[in-house]
């Protein structure tokens, strides 16, 4: 896979929706019917970097929810599953590496107060060429 | 981009990464690596140093310029591990002062170093490709000493320089073994697959 595929890859081993940041759909059409799109899901960063040039991506966590619960077992799930770092392998012997960036999470204000958004920041070095 | 400005095939598999551990037990054969064997947490990396010392017999002889390769010898090797510690444990105290004497857990440094100060350690680090990198320091004994450095607002750190050692038992044995390993021995995912989950 190529490190755009790999970004958003690594963003759907979590078991929620993932979206662009740029590209969330308000709704779909599916067979005549609109469906709006409800959190729970996970919107992401997708920007790229070189090789010795960390850069800083980030992700949220959209949850509807009164409570912050979930969201944080989510956060604590995406935490697990970077560890210390974690390299993504891609096509031609290249890799992402990623590491929890500082601060790694934050929560966030909404409009809406049921819903509840966790921003999760990474550090992301891209070894290719 | 120029011609001679690229990137060899191959250099993301060779990277290292990550700092690593140390231990006090470790087979590259089987390289796993259990949670009593890791010596102390770190911080600010790992140095691992392996450095020869060389004579040159053609320095003193007239016309002959320095540094002829067949007048060039190998005198010995100065292997080293240096790192701060983070973790202040009887282990680590103990560790780092080398030669000290433990009764009633008292801990003192001592002028008597016997042969159980002397201890084999491992480093082992991650290489991209999945391998590792693993380097045994044998019969290290600390050259450094023990500093303990704190500060406010901040946790204490124990800097440790650590220093292998020839045995008269084999003296054409320098104390420090290389093994560099492409095994996949740290699980790395393969290549895209839809519905992935870290479960």
């Amino acid at each position: 896979m190529d490190k755009w595929q790999a970004l958003h890859w690594f963003w759907a081993g979590f078991g929620l929706p993932v979206y662009d940041e740029n590209y969330v759909p308000r709704d779909v059409t599916k067979e005549g019917e609109v469906i709006s799109i409800d959190p729970p899901y996970i919107t992401y960063e997708a920007s790229s970097g070189v090789f010795e040039q960390p850069i800083l991506l980030g992700a949220s966590i959209w949850y509807m929810s009164t409570s912050w619960k979930e969201i944080s077992i989510k956060e604590q799930e995406i935490k697990n599953a970077i560890g210390v770092s974690r390299l993504i392998p891609l096509d031609n012997g290249e890799y992402l590496y990623i590491y929890p960036g500082s601060p790694f999470s934050i929560r966030m204000r909404d409009e809406d107060p049921d819903i509840k958004r966790l921003h999760i920041n990474i550090m992301c070095e891209y070894f290719t060429k | 981009m120029g011609a001679f400005t690229k990137i060899k095939a191959g250099t993301f598999n060779e990277l290292q990464t990550d700092a690593g551990l140390l231990l006090t037990d470790f087979d590259p054969a089987t390289p796993t690596v259990e949670d009593t064997s890791i010596i102390a947490a770190t911080t600010g990396g790992i140095s691992i140093s392996c450095v020869p010392e060389f004579s040159d017999w053609g320095e003193d002889v007239d016309n002959c310029p320095n540094n002829t390769k067949e007048l060039k010898h190998v005198e010995g090797w100065t292997c080293t591990i240096s790192t701060t510690l983070l973790s202040v444990t009887e282990k680590t105290v103990k560790l780092a002062l080398g030669a000290y004497t433990s009764t009633s857990g008292i801990i003192k440094p001592t002028k008597g170093l016997v042969s159980g100060h002397f201890k084999n350690l491992w480093w082992v680090g991650d290489k991209a490709d999945g391998g590792m990198v693993a380097v045994k320091l044998i019969n290290a004994l600390s050259t450094g000493g023990f500093t303990l450095q704190t500060s406010k607002n901040a946790k204490g750190t124990v800097s440790i320089e650590l220093t292998g050692h020839v045995s008269i038992a084999s003296p054409d044995n320098y104390p420090m073994e290389f093994y560099v390993t492409t095994v996949n021995v740290s699980g790395n995912e393969g290549s895209f697959d839809d519905g992935v989950s870290y479960g």
